[in-house]
């Protein structure tokens, strides 16, 4: 619920190593901007897993776990939203290409894998991506305020 | 953080507790205890979620992954304790129609004492 809306808005950025030791930072940035906002913890909750999930995937896929590589988050606040933009100059990939995993032939396979651009789009309202492999890959997701 | 334990020196259950936020380096010491207890033989696993603040996808694809051969083998993996968050992803990725969950370890233990099948025939 609303319980605090900025009267203009605002701007935060993260600029840090790709490595899973700062996903902790990127998680408090993200809640504490969250709620600022208005959004309630269990909300506040879903976007940290959603943009942990995005820069989880920058870590292990974008850059291949080199850590000498910089993700970048920036978050945009207004009096509706909140808009997360991560982006990476890493290896892209085709998001069209990637579906709804099928739970069940992930278990026969005994596979890992393949859930969190799932988590990210049924946890935010809009999430969509702009690759450039090697220049600029960017996700944006969007979360509204109810 | 990830333990793992029996819950009594007789019993063949294993129990695993998992505390903070379940991303990538956690979910990778899950990985490799799991991995450890199936070595082990050890088919009868119960994950206790009780001080998890949220499991990322690479947790949920680490059960995922393990299912197979657990049950293959007789045993299951059944979640515990899991808190609102928690629960409301596994809602989100429809897992309740591949792990069961239970409100207590008694629960679970129970149902592993029971025989009771790892899902709904």
């Amino acid at each position: 619920m609303v319980n605090k809306l900025p009267k203009t808005q605002k701007k935060y950025q993260l600029k840090i190593p790709s490595q899973s030791d700062n996903l902790a930072l990127i998680r408090e940035l993200i809640a504490k901007v969250a709620s600022q906002v208005g959004f309630d913890d269990e909300e506040a909750n879903k976007i940290e897993l959603a943009v942990d999930e995005a820069c989880t995937n920058v870590i292990k896929h974008a850059y291949n776990h080199n850590s000498n590589q910089i993700i970048d988050v920036l978050v945009k606040t207004d009096t509706k939203k909140i808009t997360v933009i991560v982006s990476d100059k890493g290896l892209g990939f085709n998001p069209d290409k990637v579906k709804t995993p099928d739970l069940n032939e992930s278990i026969k396979a005994g596979k890992k894998g393949g859930l969190g651009i799932c988590l990210m789009r049924t946890l935010m309202d809009k999430v969509y991506f702009q690759i450039k492999p090697g220049q600029k890959n960017q996700v944006t997701m969007i979360k509204y305020i109810n | 953080m990830v333990n793992a334990s029996g819950t009594k020196s007789t019993s063949p259950i294993a129990i695993i507790r998992v505390g903070g936020y379940m991303e990538m380096t956690t979910s990778d010491e899950l990985d490799k205890v799991l991995d450890g207890l199936i070595q082990k033989q050890s088919y009868q696993i119960i994950v206790d979620l009780a001080n998890v603040d949220y499991v990322s996808s690479r947790g949920w694809s680490i059960f995922l992954s393990k299912i197979k051969e657990i049950r293959e083998n007789g045993g299951d993996l059944k979640l515990i304790n899991l808190t609102t968050n928690v629960y409301e992803v596994y809602k989100v990725l429809e897992f309740f129609w591949f792990l069961r969950v239970y409100d207590s370890i008694d629960d679970a233990v129970s149902d592993f004492e029971n025989n009771v099948p790892p899902m709904p025939e």
